[in-house]
């Protein structure tokens, strides 16, 4: 526990109209951790976990990387973001490109690695033709192959069939055995024992 | 709502366009997060598609196309000049 990946110190956000999501929340999530955030609809997970990759920036209070306050500047986020990957709930608010090749190149060309490189990680189909889950797992290997350190999932078991849960929870568990921190909201009890 | 007389039509497509616009920008504010997150800085670079073999078949067929157009081309211009 005394090596935070993570941590949320004391943050506090509100939207606009007042409605206050996050009041004094204080979390450290260690390196290697598996950390599921429970609650219902409407509880602030979300709102949470935009903190967590430095989308939204906490009106009080600080995110803080691997000890480090997060920079909110363009070269601060590149480099929270290449640390820090964050799959949404809906993976079409994720994907843009027509081919899954492209689309998952995307994110390890933006950290700037060379084009043989990202070669050696992306696969090739077109996105249209992929189903709710298979576009859930292109969505997760797009943040994966920037390979961050921290993953951050919302909602990842939403709307997937038991077996794509499965699917789902056996990719998880590689990547956790691999060394990534894992972080994921849900309001499914049972999943968040698992 | 409907489409009975052109004022109830010129609602009704007001509040459509109204309804679209605010789903567009909801859909864009969320795809801004998305890409966000995979570092988007204003520009989406992806890999180069590897382009297919240029088979013979196929610069035919193209060939022929153009030239077939050129064609249509010529006869149109003469009759259009008659």
């Amino acid at each position: 526990m005394s090596d935070p990946a993570l941590e949320a110190r004391d943050i506090g956000f509100d939207y606009p109209g007042g409605i206050a999501a996050l009041t004094a929340l204080n979390l450290t999530i260690a390196r290697g951790r598996r950390l599921a955030i429970l609650g219902p609809n409407g509880a602030g997970k979300t709102t949470l976990l935009l903190h967590l990759n430095g989308t939204l920036r906490p009106k009080t209070g600080g995110i803080f990387l691997n000890g480090a306050p997060g920079g909110y500047s363009r070269g601060g986020l590149r480099a929270w973001r290449g640390t820090v990957g964050l799959v949404l709930q809906k993976p079409d608010d994720q994907l843009f490109s027509a081919s899954v090749r492209q689309d998952i190149s995307f994110g390890p060309l933006n950290l700037g690695l060379p084009e043989d490189a990202v070669r050696a990680r992306v696969v090739d189909h077109p996105t249209h033709m992929l189903s709710f889950g298979q576009k859930k797992r292109v969505a997760i290997a797009g943040i994966m192959a920037m390979r961050p350190a921290v993953l951050v999932l919302d909602e990842p078991i939403a709307r997937l069939d038991p077996s794509g849960e499965r699917h789902l929870l056996k990719a998880l568990d590689g990547l956790h055995q691999a060394g990534t921190t894992l972080v994921f909201s849900t309001h499914d009890i049972d999943f968040a024992w698992v | 709502m409907g489409h009975c007389g052109w004022r109830r039509t010129l609602r009704s497509l007001g509040m459509l366009a109204a309804a679209l616009f605010q789903r567009a920008m909801t859909r864009a504010h969320h795809m801004e997060i998305g890409l966000a997150a995979r570092g988007f800085e204003g520009n989406l670079p992806v890999l180069p598609e590897d382009a297919p073999p240029a088979s013979s078949l196929r610069c035919a067929a193209i060939a022929i196309g153009l030239a077939a157009l050129f064609g249509c081309a010529l006869v149109a211009e003469r009759l259009l000049h008659v």
